[in-house]
């Protein structure tokens, strides 16, 4: 059965055109949107009422539930705000439809018809979409060169605007700074004391896990105190980064966290 | 937009074994929790089988005043430690914890006193920050890094 459904939503996105949302029943988009808006607020009942007693969710990695599965995990589940679908579009086959949106990194496939004279979900297929891991790492190598720029040119506001409104950067020996404003009054202080040149950024290595992108690597700079006599301190040390994915598909510094090679510290 | 994804994605019940998915975060804190319990426990127990056991064959260990530290390295050093000193306090206070696909990061501060067969105590606090990876058989460390925290004013 599960097989049947399975080869049935993908036979009907290969084979019918898309249609205009004009085109789709009123009562048909009325149910999805209500549909979608009771999996959000845990509605049970309501769900219930607009999935077929046959239905059948296909996961990722082969998971498949039932619709008595997926009911049990409703009613566990707590309420949140309610979701606007992206790239929403709409196929006809027959009297069902196949009905395709996006919310976040998932793209999900489901197919309706009516049942008992009423519309309701026969089956849905979720797919995660992640990021293009090149374009991740190709945004990451800008983010590091422009962050490189701003910090050789003292500019504070800049290095902290490739940081997330809630980042924690914790440098070594100073208090964590938490959140936008926090990482500007740190950077606005070391850059007050110190000039930066010769920066380096050197990454090791990067993964993406979901929405974040973890960064190991190296720095190595010298910083020429901006007043007394010192010297200037040539150092070198590495870093643990976790980049954090926007909404508008950029990438920003949630976690930032560093240490030095030299012994003793900075 | 994020949170709502995560919160859908755990409602459909996706399969926790796929790479990059987000599943019941809940769940994986709790399994984490339990890994960083016996983590604790076998460095307060002296257990280096039980302590290598919890990392990753790709760990790296990323310690102040010196390069990274690799597997073999950071293998290394558990038995070093273990055989050196007896370790009668470790307490760990987290400060964030959140799960990111396979990955969970987990930031915070410690205490440790180490005792050598010889000579004085040795009491270390700093701050870390911990990537947990998800692995054939349960979470280990994947990422260890600490840097040193504010050193105390001094009362004049």
């Amino acid at each position: 059965m599960s097989a049947r459904l399975l080869f049935l939503t993908t036979a009907i996105l290969a084979v019918t055109p898309l249609v205009a949302p004009a085109q789709v029943p009123a009562d048909l988009q009325a149910a999805a949107r209500t549909r979608i808006i009771a999996i959000a607020k845990a509605d049970s009942a309501t769900w219930d009422r607009l999935t077929s007693d046959s239905f059948t969710v296909f996961g990722v990695n082969n998971h498949v539930l039932t619709k008595a599965q997926r009911l049990a995990g409703l009613k566990q589940q707590t309420p949140i705000a309610p979701i606007t679908p992206s790239y929403e579009h709409w196929q006809r086959a027959g009297n069902a439809f196949a009905h395709r949106y996006q919310i976040g990194n998932l793209m999900i496939h489901e197919v309706w018809a009516k049942e008992r004279g009423a519309w309701r979900v026969a089956s849905i297929q979720v797919t995660v979409v992640e990021p293009d891991s090149a374009v991740a790492r190709h945004a990451i190598d800008n983010g590091n060169a422009a962050f490189l720029a701003a910090l050789q040119r003292g500019d504070a506001a800049d290095l902290a605007s490739h940081y997330t409104d809630d980042a924690v950067l914790m440098v070594p020996g100073m208090p964590a700074s938490v959140g936008r404003a926090g990482v500007t009054q740190g950077f606005t202080g070391f850059l007050t004391q110190f000039s930066i040149t010769n920066a380096r950024l050197a990454t090791a290595d990067v993964i993406i896990s979901g929405y974040y992108l973890i960064e190991r690597g190296a720095y190595s700079w010298t910083l020429h105190p901006k007043t007394g006599t010192g010297a200037d301190i040539v150092d070198n040390g590495k870093y643990l980064t976790v980049w954090e994915r926007q909404d508008d598909g950029s990438w920003k510094i949630s976690r930032d966290i560093s240490n030095s090679d030299r012994p003793g510290g900075m | 937009m994020k949170a709502v994804a995560r919160t859908l994605l755990v409602a459909l019940a996706i399969s926790a074994c796929r790479r990059g998915a987000v599943v019941d975060s809940a769940a994986d804190r709790a399994a984490v929790d339990s890994a960083l319990a016996q983590y604790r426990q076998a460095w307060l127990q002296g257990d280096t089988a039980k302590a290598l056991g919890l990392i990753s064959s790709d760990v790296r260990f990323l310690f102040p005043g010196e390069p990274d530290l690799r597997a073999d390295a950071v293998h290394a050093l558990f038995i070093s430690e273990m055989a050196t000193y007896r370790i009668p306090t470790l307490n760990l206070t987290r400060a964030d914890f959140f799960v990111a696909g396979d990955h969970a990061v987990d930031i915070g501060t410690y205490e440790e006193i180490q005792i050598p067969k010889t000579g004085a105590p040795i009491h270390g606090t700093g701050r870390y920050m911990t990537v947990w990876r998800r692995e054939a058989g349960g979470w280990r460390i994947w990422r260890f890094m600490i840097n040193e925290l504010p050193k105390p004013r001094s009362t004049p």
